[in-house]
């Protein structure tokens, strides 16, 4: 038996570490906590503010080449968008639905509309190929012109409510946009090779859509100008004589909804090098802006962002009881944050480092994380650069030399957590995941009383850290001493994938989720929220514990602001008042 | 019909996985095929004639039958390439690490033009690595020869027929795999050896080139090949029912 080589391969390369400042990161115990990361607020360097600050900046060219709808405002819309390096165009297909066939889960087979961002322009002939495909979404086939594929549906309560009030000449009630702040829900968006589109690698060189996700964002964010444009429409062909636009501090106030379910929660853990990043760079943010010295102006931007968040809370609606109650927290502790903030001398050098501390010592996670969001909206020169850096290379290699006694090490360092477990309790395995046959939609089921669990899908690292670890040292038992790892996965190789794992990961301390996801009380829904941040979602409204509706663009300039003065200070938004609602004339 | 290389990445993975492949194998042996077919070499329409032979073996035994240091001779008991055989190639640059130079002689084994794209990601972890096998008829064998250096993103890949005055038998179920830690270790291959009809070569530009074009284009893939890869990825969902509809996926008033 050959004796181990040590020997170290870094891919750090690819995935850049930035300059964090005198602070040190949080470590990964504290930030990959499953609540924590279930309690996460967007921030500036969410996908949304992201693409909202290149397109204003960049003066990006978007007009509605084409908008053939009829009465009920069903028809053909193209949005013709020119970057400073291409042109791109938005096809949007809207349909009649019946109410039988309409539903926001993946296994759905139409919906109010749908939608494709194309490569270039597009013909009357490509244009027919397009009409044929993108409204059958998974069962279409496209073709690498199209970056994005998506659909949507109407929110019921909003948009008749709006067209009405449209067409009889008034504005829609600010109440209701409060409550649920959007026309319409997306229900998918499909990136990266989905059906026959482009690939990720086709974009992740270009200007414009090479961060992650920005392509998407971009896509859902025409969404909602059309959303206004098409009520709009509607409301004058319904009375011509009558029908007013929307108030354009309404039009800024909507945004555009999302629906997700279990759908998302296996990309967080399949993807771990890319959660990472991301989270190396929120915290690489947090990490300098901690290390800033503040002065009376920025202590009272700090205040004034926390009265806001207060006043936006508040404005925040669920049904869910948990969410509610969390919100109803969040809103008595920012005014405590506020309070103690107001009271301290700002002479403290490390006054955010001791903010932070009070927070994790008085608040809860959902406030310690939205005033780290905070914190970070008075350093934007610290921050954004970072945005640059979302991105990762996400290849797991073996590294096949290294030892045994090296790679239990890791374990035990690394994934101590997950060792903890005692998984012949079967509260720790009860719940397991699958993919069913319905559209292969992800779904969680009771071991033991529902079906599929021979067909269980791998999420479950915490056990196979666990059984790695236990394998590893009986081999080592066995052989009587440390071995390469290669000799190891000859004999056993059902654990290359988790052996893999763990050696990647040794470099990436936010890669992984600290939580057994198939213990009894598991809350899926921790994990939608952590992706859905990192999108820019607001006023996160469970429907279940693996259920999750949110609002994005809420408050962002409109297509028309574009050219105008962007301050980027759009992303928590208060209803507008009556006195901003004034009369204006219709558009 | 034409995919996406995510598609065809990330149904080869499941296919395989339903085939009974291991967590780490699937995903190896899946980039393997889609490596070759993304650089022209025809992994979709490779994979498509061994995919019932795949569908009925077991998983076969890969066995160490002798080792000396840096040589390693292994068996694989009638199995594919797919079946684990980036292992050996791992077990090679171990050794190559540990003595300077690795090779292994992996016997019993097929497809071994798969072995191309896990060459690269060898290469990519900072190792220099050959692989050579023989393909054709008795006395009529076709040398296969790729080379990957440390570093490099591609390796060079190059067939020859090597009559030798007819006397060369064809041995078509091993690989031979050599790392080592020295650039200058390797063979330099010529193209003018006498004794050599170079019958195809493609250079690591070559690759690059083929593979940006199946990055911006995607794939052609055989419809049946799909079909039946969808067919078997499919036999691990799990049937529907309303339990699963509403509980599984915790739907709550999906429409209002």
């Amino acid at each position: 038996m050959a004796t181990s080589v040590r020997r170290t391969v870094s891919t750090q390369a690819d995935n850049p570490r930035p300059d964090t400042g005198r602070v040190p990161l949080r470590p990964a115990s504290e930030v990959m906590d499953l609540e924590r990361l279930g309690s996460l607020h967007q921030c500036r360097i969410s996908f949304i503010r992201t693409i909202m600050r290149k397109v204003m900046a960049e003066r990006w060219g978007i007009q509605r080449q084409r908008f053939d709808l009829d009465d009920n405002g069903y028809g053909t819309c193209i949005y013709r968008i020119a970057s400073p390096t291409r042109i791109y165009n938005l096809v949007i297909f809207a349909q009649h639905l019946d109410a039988k066939d309409r539903s926001d889960r993946v296994i759905a087979q139409a919906w109010d509309l749908a939608f494709a961002l194309c490569l270039g322009d597009v013909d009357e002939a490509y244009l027919a190929v397009l009409r044929e495909n993108v409204p059958r979404q998974e069962a279409g086939r496209c073709d690498p012109r199209v970056l994005v594929l998506s659909r949507a549906n109407r929110s019921l309560r909003n948009f008749d409510a709006m067209v009405d009030a449209l067409a009889s000449g008034e504005q829609p009630d600010p109440d209701a946009l409060a409550k649920v702040g959007y026309l319409y829900r997306t229900t998918a968006v499909y990136g990266n090779g989905k059906f026959g589109i482009a690939d990720y690698p086709r974009l992740r060189d270009s200007d414009d859509f090479g961060l992650p996700f920005s392509a998407q964002m971009f896509s859902v964010y025409l969404l909602r100008d059309f959303s206004i444009r098409q009520v709009e429409h509607i409301a004058r062909r319904r009375a011509p004589d009558t029908a007013v636009g929307l108030h354009p501090k309404l039009q800024r106030y909507l945004g555009i909804g999302n629906s997700t379910g279990l759908g998302m929660a296996p990309f967080l853990i399949n993807h771990p090098q890319l959660i990472n990043q991301w989270l190396l760079m929120r915290e690489s943010a947090l990490s300098r802006c901690l290390g800033e010295i503040p002065n009376e102006q920025t202590r009272q931007q700090m205040i004034d962002l926390i009265d806001h968040s207060i006043a936006h809370t508040a404005q925040t609606h669920t049904d869910d009881p948990r969410q509610s109650k969390a919100n109803q927290r969040l809103g008595q502790e920012l005014a405590d944050a506020r309070d103690w903030l107001a009271s301290t001398d700002t002479s403290e050098v490390m006054l955010w480092q001791a903010l932070l501390n009070w927070s994790r010592a008085h608040a809860s996670l959902e406030t310690n994380e939205l005033l780290n969001s905070l914190l970070m909206e008075l350093y934007p020169e610290r921050v954004d650069e970072l945005e640059q850096t979302m991105a990762a290379a996400e290849s797991q290699d073996l590294t096949p030399e290294m030892g045994t006694d090296d790679l239990l090490a890791r374990l035990r360092r690394d994934y101590d957590w997950a060792i903890a477990y005692d998984f012949s309790d079967p509260e720790q395995t009860h719940l397991f995941w699958y993919r069913s046959a319905e559209k292969e939609e992800p779904r969680l089921g009771e071991r033991g009383v529902d079906p599929g669990e021979e067909n269980e899908m791998g999420l479950d690292i915490a056990r196979q850290a666990d059984s790695l670890y236990q394998a590893l040292r009986e081999w080592e038992a066995q052989q009587g001493q440390a071995t390469p790892l290669v000799e190891f996965l000859l004999a056993y190789p059902r654990f290359k994938a988790i052996a893999r794992r763990v050696q990647t990961l040794s470099e990436h301390a936010y890669g992984d989720i600290r939580a057994n996801v198939l213990a009894r009380g598991t809350l899926p829904i921790h994990l939608l929220r952590c992706k859905l941040a990192f999108f820019g979602a607001t006023k996160f409204d469970p429907r279940s514990d693996r259920w999750v509706r949110i609002t994005m663009f809420q408050g962002a300039p409109c297509i028309e602001d574009i050219g105008t003065h962007f301050a980027d200070d759009w992303w928590m938004p208060l209803k507008p008042t009556v006195e901003e609602l004034a009369p204006c004339t219709s558009r | 019909m034409h995919v996406s290389l995510n598609e065809f990445t990330s149904t080869c993975r499941r296919a395989l996985d339903s085939l009974g492949f291991p967590p780490g194998e699937y995903e190896d042996a899946a980039e393997m095929v889609v490596w070759l077919e993304q650089h022209g070499l025809g992994g979709a329409r490779l994979l498509g004639e061994i995919l019932p032979r795949l569908a009925d073996n077991r998983w076969p035994a890969l066995t160490v039958t002798h080792t000396d240091g840096g040589c390693v001779i292994m068996q694989m008991d009638e199995g594919s390439i797919l079946h684990g055989g980036s292992l050996a190639a791992d077990l090679a640059c171990t050794r190559a690490l540990a003595t300077g130079l690795g090779i292994v002689r992996l016997h019993g084994c097929s497809d071994r033009s798969f072995i191309l794209g896990y060459l690269a990601r060898c290469a990519r972890r900072g190792h220099h690595i050959a692989a050579f096998w023989c393909t054709g008829e008795p006395r009529r064998a076709i040398q296969n020869v790729a080379v990957a250096l440390a570093d490099a993103k591609l390796p060079v890949f190059r067939r020859f027929r090597a009559d030798g005055g007819g006397e060369q038998e064809a041995d078509t179920d091993t690989l031979t795999l050599m790392a080592t830690r020295d650039f200058a270790m390797l063979p330099a291959a010529s193209a003018e050896h006498v004794d050599m009809e170079l019958l195809e070569m493609v250079t690591a530009e070559e690759f690059e080139a083929r593979s940006r074009r199946a990055w911006d284009q995607g794939v052609e893939i055989d419809a049946t090949l799909w079909r039946d890869l969808s067919a078997i990825r499919d036999q691990r969902l799990v049937p529907t029912s309303d339990a699963s509809r509403h509980r599984g996926a915790g739907e709550t008033n999906p429409a209002d």
